[in-house]
C-alpha cells in the first residue's frame, strides 16, 4: 500500500514540477493566461459591488459576507482550477480519439494520471486574490480569525474536492455522448449557480445545489460555517454528496471503460 | 428557372449550410441553448427572489420584483444572439493555417465565416420571435417593441462579430490571442447587461458601460423590448449603432489590410 502511495506521490511531483516548468518556459502564454484569470475574478467582484451599491443585504447576507463568500470561492476554484481543471478538457477528447488507451497500458491508477497530467498555475493570482478578499471581509463578516484559519484551508480543499467529483460525473458522459464539449459547458452553465451564496436561491433550489448539484458545498456553505451560521444538517449532506458522487463516478468509469473502443493509439 | 446571382446565392447557401449544421445535432444545439439561456436566467432571477421574496426589498436598483423578472425573461431572448465563437474560429484558422482554404474561395472570408455562424442565429431568432409573440398575447408586452429591440440586437452582433474580428487580429502576431478574445468575453458578459440591468450601476461607474458598445448586445435591445427605450431612445440607440458599426467596419479593414500580409501557411 505505502508503495503505491510512494509511486503516485512521485508522479504527482514529477508532473507538477514538469508543469511548472512548461509555464515558466510559455511566459507570454502564463502572463496571458493569468490576465485572463484575474479578469475573470475582478468581474465577479465588480458584479457583488454594483448589487450591494442597490440593498444593504440579500437575504440577510450582508455586503462584507457576500465579500467573503466571494473570497472563498475564488480561492477554492483556484486551488480546482490548478491542479484539475485543464484535465477535464482534455479528458472527453482522450475518450472519443481514443488517446484512453496511453493511459490505461500504464502501471499506475488510470483516473490519477489523467487528472493530474496537465496543472496550470496562472490561477494562483486568483488564490491570492481570495485569501486576500478573505482576510479583508473577515472580521467584518463574522469570521473569527485565529485558529479558525485552519477551517478555511479545509473548507477550501473540500471545495476543490467536490469540483473534482461533479466534473468527473459529467466529462464521464462522454462515454456515451459524442460531443462532450457541450456537457462541459453545461457543467459550467450549472457552476454559475456555486457563484452565488445558496441563501439567495427558493428552497427548491438550495435543496438541489447541496444534493443532486453540490455546487453549494464549493464555498457557500463553507462560508456560512466560517461565519457561525453554518448548519449541521449541511455537514450530512455534504458528506452524502461526497460518497454518493464518489460511487456514481466509479460506477461509470467502470461502465463506460466496457463501452470504450480504440482501434489502437 | 430563376437563376440567382453569385452575389446572393453565395450568401444565402452559407447560411442554409449554417442552419442546417446547427440543426444536424439537434441535442447539441438545445443542450447548449438550455446551459446559455436559462441557466444564467435562473442565476439572475434568484437574485430578484432573494431581494424581494426572502428579504423584504420592495423595489431593488428603482425596480419593482415584477418589472425585474421580466427583464430577466426579456434579457434570455437577446441573449443568444450575441453569443457567437466566429473570432475563436478564425484565431485557430490563423494559428493553425487553415485559414488559406477561406481566402482561396471567391468570396470575403470574415463574411462567410459571420454569415455560416448567422445560421444558428437565425434558428435561435425565429425561437425567441415565437416566445416572444406569446409573451406578447399574455403579457402588456407589444410584440412591435420586441421587434424593435431584435433589430437592435442584430445589429449588436454585427457590433460584437467586428470587435471580434479586430481582436483576433493579434493572431498574427501573438501565439496566445485567444487569451485576449477571452478576457474580452468575460467583459462582454457583465457590460452586455446578461448578468444584472446596467442601470444597477453606481452613478460612478456608469461610464464603464455607456462608453462601450456591449450594452447594445443585452440590455438595450431589452430596455427596448419592454417598452423602456421608446421613440427617440430607439432612433438613438440606432444612430450609435451605425456609427460603432461604421467605425469598427474601418477598423477591421485597415487592421486585417495590414496584418495578412503577416500571415503565412505551410502545405495544406
Amino acid at each position: 500500500m505505502n508503495k503505491i502511495l510512494a509511486q503516485h506521490w512521485d508522479i504527482f511531483k514529477t508532473s507538477a514540477r514538469n508543469n511548472l516548468v512548461r509555464e515558466f518556459f510559455y511566459r507570454a502564454n502564463f502572463i496571458a493566461m493569468t490576465m485572463v484569470d484575474f479578469v475573470w475574478a475582478l468581474v465577479e467582484a465588480l458584479f457583488f459591488h454594483v448589487i450591494y451599491s442597490n440593498t444593504a443585504a440579500l437575504n440577510g447576507w450582508t455586503r462584507d459576507q457576500g465579500f467573503f463568500f466571494l473570497g472563498l470561492f475564488l480561492a477554492s476554484d483556484a486551488i480546482f482550477s490548478i491542479f484539475f481543471q485543464r484535465n477535464f478538457w482534455y479528458f472527453p477528447g482522450a475518450i472519443n480519439s481514443g488517446d484512453l488507451d496511453s493511459v490505461l497500458i500504464k502501471p499506475a491508477n488510470p483516473i490519477f494520471l489523467l487528472l493530474t497530467r496537465s496543472m496550470g498555475f496562472t490561477q494562483v493570482t486568483n488564490l491570492i486574490l481570495g485569501i486576500f478578499i478573505l482576510s479583508r471581509y473577515g472580521t467584518s463578516a463574522g469570521f473569527p480569525g485565529g485558529w479558525h484559519w485552519l477551517a478555511v484551508v479545509l473548507w477550501i480543499f473540500v471545495g476543490a474536492l467536490i469540483q473534482v467529483l461533479v466534473r468527473m460525473f459529467f466529462v464521464l458522459t462522454s462515454f456515451w455522448i459524442e460531443r462532450g464539449y457541450t456537457v462541459s459547458s453545461l457543467y459550467y452553465s450549472f457552476f454559475q449557480m456555486g457563484a452565488r451564496p445558496d441563501l439567495f436561491y427558493p428552497t427548491a433550489i438550495r435543496y438541489t445545489l447541496k444534493s443532486a448539484l453540490p455546487f453549494a458545498f464549493i464555498a457557500s456553505v463553507p462560508a456560512q460555517f466560517l461565519v457561525g451560521i453554518g448548519r449541521r444538517g449541511d455537514l450530512l449532506l455534504l458528506g452524502a454528496s461526497i460518497i454518493g458522487y464518489f460511487f456514481l463516478t466509479r460506477w461509470m468509469w467502470r461502465k463506460g471503460l466496457r463501452r470504450y473502443q480504440s482501434a489502437s493509439s | 428557372m430563376v437563376r440567382i446571382p453569385f452575389f446572393l446565392g453565395w450568401r444565402l447557401s452559407t447560411l442554409r449550410n449554417g442552419i442546417q449544421d446547427s440543426l444536424a445535432y439537434r441535442w447539441d444545439f438545445f443542450l447548449r441553448l438550455f446551459g446559455s439561456a436559462l441557466v444564467p436566467a435562473i442565476v439572475q432571477f434568484t437574485l430578484w427572489y432573494s431581494a424581494f421574496k426572502l428579504g423584504s426589498a420592495e423595489t431593488l436598483g428603482g425596480n419593482t420584483y415584477a418589472e425585474l423578472v421580466a427583464y430577466t425573461a426579456t434579457s434570455m431572448l437577446f441573449s443568444q444572439l450575441r453569443t457567437g465563437d466566429q473570432d475563436f474560429t478564425i484565431d485557430d484558422m490563423i494559428r493553425t493555417g487553415t485559414f488559406s482554404a477561406a481566402l482561396l474561395r471567391p468570396v470575403r472570408p470574415l463574411e462567410f465565416i459571420y454569415l455560416r455562424s448567422m445560421g444558428e442565429k437565425l434558428s435561435v431568432m425565429i425561437l425567441a420571435s415565437l416566445i416572444a409573440i406569446t409573451a406578447s398575447i399574455f403579457t402588456s408586452m407589444h410584440f412591435s417593441h420586441f421587434l424593435q429591440g431584435l433589430g437592435i440586437a442584430i445589429l449588436g452582433n454585427i457590433i460584437h462579430f467586428q470587435i471580434g474580428c479586430a481582436v483576433v487580429t493579434l493572431a498574427f502576431y501573438w501565439e496566445q490571442s485567444y487569451a485576449a478574445i477571452m478576457t474580452k468575453n468575460i467583459i462582454v458578459s457583465l457590460l452586455s447587461g446578461e448578468m444584472i440591468p446596467l442601470h444597477f450601476f453606481p452613478e460612478n461607474l456608469t461610464w464603464l458601460w455607456k462608453g462601450l458598445p456591449f450594452y447594445l448586445y443585452i440590455y438595450g435591445p431589452t430596455q427596448i423590448a419592454l417598452g423602456r427605450w421608446t421613440g427617440g431612445d430607439v432612433t438613438h440607440q440606432l444612430w450609435i449603432a451605425l456609427a460603432w458599426i461604421a467605425g469598427l467596419g474601418l477598423l477591421v479593414r485597415m487592421l486585417w489590410s495590414y496584418s495578412i500580409r503577416r500571415y503565412q501557411a505551410l502545405g495544406g
